[in-house]
């Protein structure tokens, strides 16, 4: 019977419709995933149509069905459609006539081979063996030569260079393309670090930059260890890494030692290296979500927290590591003079607050300022305290008064500058005359000398266990007792604490 | 393709059939895994690598691998 695009399109519209039917039925009742395929248009069927009016027509049509098999993934979660245009587009047969005609197989062997390669890959990412972070070797993989013998200036890599070093910026930019979608990436390379990272923060021809990696590892060391170390930094397994590399030896070597890295080996021809990286789908995911985007940063800011946590042994190593210092100076009330700090999110206690009102006492207000001006790679910290009535509370921004968190590496500097400037600030008579008296809880001297930062902050007994038996619903801090012994109500509101207000600035005296 | 050897490998790798040079001139029904399918990739696997047509009919009449293979560098 002759047939026309009309035709086809009529018996589309039908069976796409069934199909979406099932598929909806399918997401309302069943679980687990559905995965579909697109169809390829087999020029058998086109060169049927003798004019190319005709031939147009029914590429319209039959794309305009897949469009929707595409599309009924947009509107299921559990629905994944596989689209096998890219599979052919890489020369992939779609149909072999013998095995079509005979066997009725109308798709061939090397398209369902490759079809089934997504899906194992789809299969392997909901079995949670999901891929992270991607290795890469750099002499011959992420640009040409070798950086030792060749210097800076010999290796090729770059849009104005050579043939290969176009290519192996070309690869950079596609290793790139992925990092921005979540994608750690690390470099393993058997090289000094001074060149290879003069290289990775100056070389003009590198389309990656040292920021863009999670972690470079120049050494000597075997790969395997340092994959390992790596794994271990950033809490993964190994399983969840990626390596490239063009030395047979090394990909031979990983693939010993640590089986479950999946090893991608390039050889010297830059060109295909895009090919071997992308010729699985290793990085595949269902959906990306705004926490895949976000993924380098958080892993990034967590080796640094880590770094910095492993290069001290002792809790004193690492408060001198932090290179803290607190600045206390006398704010005296005749001299006026704005509060401390000068963030516009600062909210002192007013003289007609009931909270003030209710702790004004004998003694007369009076303000300490601290300041400090040095921590690493953060802006300083300003506070106040009010000795004998309790202590200005600046609100910080996004993030409502909160004491000190006892298990929080992260946060740690700021609240042993907290306690830093508490301590100067309420204990020595014979330096502060006057000044108020040491918190009955104040025992920093006496917590857990010895110990190790992490287990120092622990929660510990007559710490967090006190706070919260009291009612605090705040993590564990220092003044548990003293915490007990202040009057409840609008007073405990307002009960001395030292806070710290980040803001740009000099000493703020 | 070269080679009977090529010929073996060519099975081994591409059609995934543990046979070895023992099945090569044995029957086709005592291939171990062998069926009618396979007998259909396997032209279009020397077709590829042969660059020459082999028609179905001419493979139905052979009665063992070796028989294929010299239908397929016969010149």
């Amino acid at each position: 019977m002759p047939w026309g695009p009309e035709d086809v399109e009529r018996v589309a519209r039908e069976r796409i419709g069934t199909l979406a039917g099932l598929v909806a039925r399918f997401a309302e009742s069943a679980r687990g995933t559905l995965v579909l395929n697109t169809l390829p248009l087999p020029r058998r069927f086109a060169a049927q149509l003798v004019d190319h009016r005709s031939r147009a027509r029914l590429g319209a049509v039959w794309r305009e069905a897949n469009a929707r098999l595409l599309r009924l993934a947009e509107e299921h979660e559990r629905v994944v459609v596989l689209d096998l245009d890219p599979l052919v587009g890489e020369g992939v047969p779609v149909v072999e006539p013998r095995l079509s005609q005979y066997t009725r197989a109308h798709l061939s062997p090397a398209l369902l081979a490759a079809y089934a390669r997504e899906i194992g890959h789809l299969a392997r990412h909901r079995a949670g063996q999901v891929k992270k972070a991607l290795v890469l070797d750099l002499d011959g993989t992420l640009w040409g030569g070798i950086l030792g013998e060749d210097g800076p200036d010999g290796i090729e890599t770059g849009t104005d260079g050579t043939h290969r070093g176009g290519a192996h910026f070309a690869f950079q930019r596609v290793v790139g393309q992925l990092a921005a979608q979540g994608v750690l990436l690390a470099a393993v390379s058997k090289n000094d670090p001074e060149p290879v990272g003069e290289v990775l923060r100056g070389h003009p021809g590198m389309f990656l930059r040292e920021g863009d990696f999670v972690r470079v590892v120049a050494n000597w060391r075997p790969k395997h260890d340092n994959l390992a170390e790596l794994a271990e930094a950033l809490n993964l397994g190994v399983d969840s890494f990626v390596f490239v590399d063009d030395s047979p030896y090394e990909c031979g070597l990983v693939r010993h030692e640590l089986p479950g890295v999946s090893v991608v080996p390039v050889n010297g021809e830059p060109a295909l290296h895009t090919e071997a990286l992308l010729r699985d789908g290793w990085f595949d995911a269902p959906e990306l979500t705004r926490e895949d985007v976000t993924r380098v940063a958080q892993y990034r800011d967590e080796l640094v927290r880590k770094d910095f946590l492993d290069s001290f042994d002792s809790l004193d190593e690492y408060l001198r590591q932090l290179r803290v210092e607190v600045h206390l100076v006398e704010r005296r009330p005749d001299r006026g003079g704005p509060a401390l700090p000068t963030d516009p999110a600062h909210q002192p206690v007013q003289p007609d607050d009931p909270a003030a009102g209710a702790l004004r006492g004998a003694c007369p207000p009076r303000r300490s300022g601290g300041a400090c001006p040095r921590r690493p790679g953060r802006r300083p910290l300003r506070g106040q305290r009010h000795r004998g009535r309790g202590v200005h509370a600046p609100a910080r921004r996004h993030r409502p008064h909160r004491q000190l968190p006892a298990q929080l590496p992260g946060v740690l500097p700021r609240h042993r500058a907290d306690r830093a400037l508490c301590r100067a600030a309420t204990r020595p008579r014979t330096r502060r005359p006057g000044g108020a008296r040491e918190p009955p809880g104040h025992t920093e001297e006496h917590q857990g000398q010895g110990l190790l930062p992490e287990e120092r902050l622990r929660p510990g007994p007559g710490r967090a266990h006190d706070a919260h038996r009291h009612g605090s619903r705040l993590p564990a801090q220092r003044h548990d007792r003293d915490v007990r012994a202040r009057p409840r109500g609008p007073a405990r509101a307002a009960r001395a604490r030292v806070h710290f207000t980040e803001i740009p600035g000099d000493d703020g005296s | 393709m070269n080679s009977i050897d090529d010929f073996l490998i060519l099975l081994q790798d591409d059609l995934g059939l543990p046979v070895t040079g023992a099945d090569v001139g044995a029957g086709l029904d005592r291939v171990p895994g062998w069926d009618s399918v396979h007998l259909l990739s396997l032209l279009a696997l020397l077709e590829r690598t042969t660059g020459r047509a082999l028609p179905l009919a001419d493979a139905l009449e052979a009665g063992s691998l070796e028989e294929i293979y010299a239908l397929a560098v016969a010149s």
